[in-house]
């Protein structure tokens, strides 16, 4: 520990975080959304989509949850399929799903069953979804032990929109030295209220999530890692509207990284804070069984304002972050809370404050492999950019970071030009390279401006979550208190998706999806 | 600022750089790029082959160079990527030159195109906020389009509007009766409005606009600067001003444009 910190400050931050999102958690608790229960038929093994009119066809699990309607999900779609499978013992996912379009469910159905009934009938099904994922969980930790050993991860994002494309390009990236390959999503699929189906070409700005891609890109990632020797990881995304679908899907695919994130959504896309948040402990419930690394988008808010009151900000919102992660059971060591460089070349010592952060975020969160993110905004001098890109990896291997994600000298990865993505990997490695012990070696003057920066910011956190307590968390964010936008607790997109659970409410997966 | 004192100050600007090196004057009928010495027209350039890097890959990038007309070519840099890519980096001269004195300066007065200066631009200019209101006729799943030009997140990477500090963005959301809609404009105090509508099954988005429009050319409240915009995933501008919008955006616009337009007319009119 090199800042010399007010450990009782930090502890009375966790304190204050805890109690900030506990009337939360309580209220998580006894709600439940369609996407929740669209997940648990998801795990339950109901796959396909049908055409509702020429051209346009959703997904089996949307058009069951919605004869079910949300009146009858009340109980937990689980409950219901346990019933309807009583009925029908014999029949597949397949058949019982048509069963179900054609005829609806009886109001009764679930009448005579209770949670441990339910859970007797569905035993295959359910048994089958734990299987994979963590027969997927065993596998991917025997693959990381190929490596890379004892520097960050280099992490490249991606997405031509055409999952043929991008499996081509990251297999290409991986041979170059590249360890993660995340796959940005089509632009606002987070607004979407269904998960398209089957390998896609035709994304905007990204690629669709789709199981059949994930699929894909894993297995050519499995490919190249046993190639280059070095395992080679999947990130995804899954915030927005079918955040615990896409966590689902994610998890019996073998994906990585994912980045699950309500604050975002709720700020970035203005989706209704309630719904993301019941979304959002469901899908951190299935992170944590299959192992996965749990990713937050904080670091986004930061487009105006003042480099310090972002970072309170951000570091508040990591607090929070980490207290609904560990109510659903994720470790310590699989929580990658987001942080982006920002060093302005024009303010005196701005390198100094960026060292102090990071640092800071080091020590908060000592287990946490931090996802360290380059200067977002670029112009278009791409000799200046490349020195920023290199004084940010120095700031991550001065300060033990364990993710960098690349920045090139025209942006980000995503469209960049090959030339620039091999600048930018090429900078990496002679940084890492050159500058490998630097974390061990480093060490800060007491009292000198890196130790009173983060003291400062220390305290600035504590201030701001002590007034986020008193307010309530939902209510900060109708003031602002992230990015400066105000969202309504009951405003955005999503909410007429938000339902009670039932006193009978069941669902397989909440129980002993953190059983590990 | 009118366009004849800006061309002046362009002039202005000319003249000085000529003197900018002392004593040795420019000719301004012959500018090229400035490397070792002033008019040696000197390049550098940068770029990636599809070939292994091997012993040919130096008189590639060198004739690459020269049958772009480019003299003295120097391969100062040479590299494999992998086992089909090579990097290279040249230095060239060339004896390409431009006659700045032909050349009309830019005498608009654009908008900047970028977020920031934009932002500086409606500080100076107007010294507040343009509120910008958006609200869509149809349902909730309607409003991607307008959702993705007004969410922070944006499309495509760049943010939208209320991601702009010159903007105040009011998101009205969706299933808006249109006279509501209206009302909802004059309580806010619009200078634009976004409204969205997307065909459904029975709907025709061209009706619902044109009533929408005339419900707006009909309110005396409404300031006369309102800027009136529609949005709808096949929408044109020829289309949105036939119906008597200002303009019209469909899928695949960068929040920046629909910003640039807002604060390009509002300034014209106010």
């Amino acid at each position: 520990m090199k800042l010399n910190l007010d450990w009782d400050l930090v502890a009375q931050c966790r304190e204050l975080a805890e109690s900030t999102v506990h009337p939360v958690k309580r209220y998580i608790d006894m709600h439940s959304t369609v996407s929740v229960e669209r997940a648990v038929l998801r795990l339950l093994g109901f796959e396909g989509s049908n055409e509702v009119s020429p051209g346009y066809s959703l997904p089996l699990v949307n058009l069951i949850i919605d004869r079910v309607g949300k009146e009858g999900l009340r109980d937990g779609a689980a409950l219901i399929l346990a019933g309807m499978r009583k009925k029908y013992p014999r029949l597949s996912q397949q058949k019982l799903a048509e069963v179900i379009l054609e005829e609806g469910v009886g109001e009764d159905i679930t009448q005579d069953l209770n949670a441990d009934k339910a859970a007797q009938i569905l035993k295959p099904w359910i048994d089958s979804a734990f299987r994979q994922i963590d027969r997927l969980r065993y596998k991917k930790e025997e693959m990381r032990e190929l490596g890379p050993i004892g520097r960050p991860l280099k992490m490249v994002e991606m997405a031509t929109g055409d999952i043929n494309e991008d499996v081509k390009q990251a297999r290409g990236l991986a041979r170059q030295g590249a360890d993660v390959v995340s796959v940005v999503r089509s632009t606002a699929q987070s607004l979407l209220e269904y998960v398209p189906e089957g390998e896609t070409t035709d994304g905007f700005g990204g690629t669709f999530a789709t199981r059949a891609n994930f699929s894909l890109m894993r297995e050519a990632l499995d490919d190249v890692s046993h190639e280059i020797r070095s395992y080679i990881r999947l990130c995804q995304y899954s915030s927005g509207l079918c955040m615990p679908e896409i966590s689902a899907l994610a998890a019996l695919e073998g994906v990585d990284f994912l980045v699950n994130d309500a604050l975002y959504g709720t700020v970035f896309r203005d989706l209704n804070i309630k719904r993301c948040l019941i979304d959002q402990h469901f899908s951190r419930l299935l992170v944590s069984r299959s192992g996965m690394l749990m990713v937050t988008g904080e670091e986004n808010y930061c487009p105006e304002g003042d480099v310090a009151s972002r970072h309170t900000q951000v570091l508040a919102s990591h607090f929070i972050n980490e207290q609904f992660a560990k109510a659903a059971s994720v470790r310590d060591d699989l929580m990658a809370v987001g942080h982006a460089f920002e060093v302005d070349p024009k303010i005196e010592d701005s390198f100094m404050h960026e060292l102090a952060i990071a640092q800071l975020m080091r020590e908060l969160f000592p287990r946490a492999p931090i996802k360290f993110l380059p200067a977002k905004v670029k112009g278009g001098d791409v000799y200046f950019n490349q020195v920023m890109d290199t004084l940010f990896h120095i700031v991550g291997l001065m300060t033990g970071q364990r993710i960098h994600v690349l920045g090139t000298p025209t942006g980000s990865f995503v469209g960049a030009s090959s030339q620039d993505r091999f600048a930018a990997l090429k900078n990496a490695n002679s940084v890492f390279k050159s500058a490998h012990s630097l974390y061990d070696d480093i060490q800060f003057v007491t009292n000198g401006k890196v130790m009173r920066y983060a003291r400062m910011m220390l305290e600035s956190t504590h201030k701001f979550l002590s007034r986020m307590r008193s307010t309530g968390l939902l209510e900060s964010l109708e003031q602002g208190a992230f990015a400066d936008v105000s969202r309504n607790k009951d405003g955005g997109r999503g909410l007429d998706g938000v339902f009670a659970r039932s006193r009978r409410y069941y669902n397989p997966f909440l129980t002993t999806g953190a059983s590990r | 600022m009118s366009g004849g004192t800006m061309r002046k100050n362009r002039e202005q600007e000319d003249q000085n750089m000529a003197t900018d090196f002392g004593n040795i004057s420019v000719d301004q009928t012959q500018i090229r790029p400035l490397g070792y010495t002033l008019g040696d027209g000197l390049l550098r350039l940068s770029f990636m082959l599809p070939i292994p890097f091997g012993n040919k890959t130096r008189a590639v990038a060198r004739r690459l160079a020269e049958t772009m007309g480019l003299k003295n070519v120097r391969v100062t840099h040479l590299e494999a990527v992998d086992h089909a890519k090579s990097f290279c980096v040249v230095e060239a001269q060339t004896e390409s030159s431009v006659d700045v004195t032909t050349l009309l300066a830019d005498v608009s007065d654009p908008v900047p195109s970028d977020r920031d200066s934009l932002c500086h631009f409606v500080k100076d200019r107007l010294n507040r906020r343009l509120i910008v209101a958006g609200g869509c006729l149809g349902p909730e799943s309607d409003s991607v389009v307008m959702d993705t030009l007004f969410n922070m997140a944006g499309y495509m990477g760049k943010p939208g509007i209320e991601a702009y500090p010159c903007f105040s963005a009011r998101h009205l959301r969706a299933d808006l009766d249109p006279q509501a809609l209206v009302h909802k404009l004059v309580d806010v105090r619009a200078d634009a409005i976004v409204v969205c509508k997307v065909a459904g099954k029975n709907d025709d988005v061209v009706a619902d606009l044109t009533r929408f429009i005339r419900m707006l050319d009909d309110d005396e409240a409404l300031p006369d600067h309102l800027v009136k915009i529609c949005v709808s995933p096949r929408m044109t501008t020829e289309v949105a001003e036939d119906m008597g919008y200002d303009a019209g955006f469909g899928a695949g616009t960068l929040p920046l444009q629909l910003a640039q337009f807002i604060v390009q007319t509002v300034i014209e009119r106010v």
